[in-house]
């Protein structure tokens, strides 16, 4: 317990292990469920200039009826992103589509919690990125972030912001070495139909009572970093 | 000797594991063991490689085998550098 303990603080600090022990008690006894999240902003030129790009990937946007896509997604959840206006990227490789990702460029509506989160105008939002498994150790995931940033670029975005949970401290410092900066932090704290909000951006505290109540968190240009 | 060296300190830096790196011995997991290694991080790796050993690694010459251990990732590095 003692090593398991000091494993989680030096991985997610102390008011991350606090959720996450949290999070396990109201698991387990089904009351609810606590989401810590860590929002971060990624410049959309950065990771391409590390990176040699592949002739071999061919970087597009997919059509919402691509039947590629639904192979690999859920019609409901395609139909519920599509829906938003977002816009779907995929990776082919022959014609066999290897990775994706979406973007948002007015709100998104999480799916996870009840929240809508707000890009600035010069800014869009990244989300639900899948690698097929046996292309997880190429360069598919690279050639797609890449060529999506300059399709981003093209569009007028500069940079994209994206939610990651705080638990997954791995994902935080990849994105962190990819150029990204952590710009704000949420917990949303669900038991039984009430979801609370705690955030260090507005609204700081945000207690929802029914499922269309959803505290709307807006990001702006020059949001400073800030500390994990 | 060199291409060990050369391999574990591409790894230090790319991946940023630090002292890490020093404990990397040939049987040495890399996935599954280095939660580093993502699928960005293998990119940023294999360019990396690219650039400090002037060589060119074709998609098709990497798999999850290449990545299986540090003695696999330093054995590739040797096969290319011999081409």
């Amino acid at each position: 317990m003692l090593n398991w303990f000091k494993t989680s603080y030096a991985q997610i600090g102390i008011s991350g292990t606090i959720y996450y022990l949290a999070d396990i008690i109201l698991r387990k006894i089904k009351i609810g469920s606590i989401y810590p999240y860590c929002f971060l902003s990624q410049p959309l030129s950065a990771p391409a200039k590390k990176l040699r790009l592949s002739k071999n990937y061919a970087v597009r946007k997919i059509q919402p009826n691509d039947p590629r896509l639904l192979e690999i997604l859920a019609p409901s959840i395609c139909d519920y992103r599509f829906e938003q206006k977002a816009i779907c990227i995929g990776a082919y490789k022959e014609e066999t589509l290897t990775a994706l990702l979406w973007f948002t460029t007015d709100v998104y509506h999480e799916d996870e919690v009840r929240a809508d989160f707000i890009p600035p105008i010069d800014a869009c939002w990244d989300f639900g990125v899948h690698i097929e498994p046996e292309y997880r150790m190429t360069r598919a995931f690279s050639n797609l972030w890449g060529a999506s940033t300059v399709i981003m670029n093209d569009m007028g975005y500069e940079y994209s912001l994206s939610r990651i949970s705080a638990f997954n401290h791995i994902s935080l410092h990849a994105h962190i070495r990819m150029g990204a900066k952590l710009v704000a932090k949420a917990v949303f704290i669900n038991i039984g139909p009430i979801q609370i909000s705690l955030s260090n951006t507005r609204p700081l505290l945000y207690i929802s009572f029914f499922k269309n109540s959803r505290p709307i968190f807006r990001f702006h240009k020059n949001d400073e970093s800030i500390t994990i | 000797m060199t291409t060990i060296n050369d391999v574990k300190n591409i790894l230090r830096d790319t991946l940023q594991i630090g002292d890490r790196a020093d404990e990397l011995q040939e049987d040495t997991p890399l996935l599954g063991n280095i939660p580093e290694l993502d699928s960005m991080a293998v990119a940023m790796l294999i360019t990396a490689v690219e650039e400090h050993f002037d060589i060119f690694i074709d998609d098709d010459d990497i798999s999850a085998e290449t990545f299986e251990t540090f003695g696999s990732l330093c054995n590739f590095v040797e096969e290319k550098l011999s081409e």
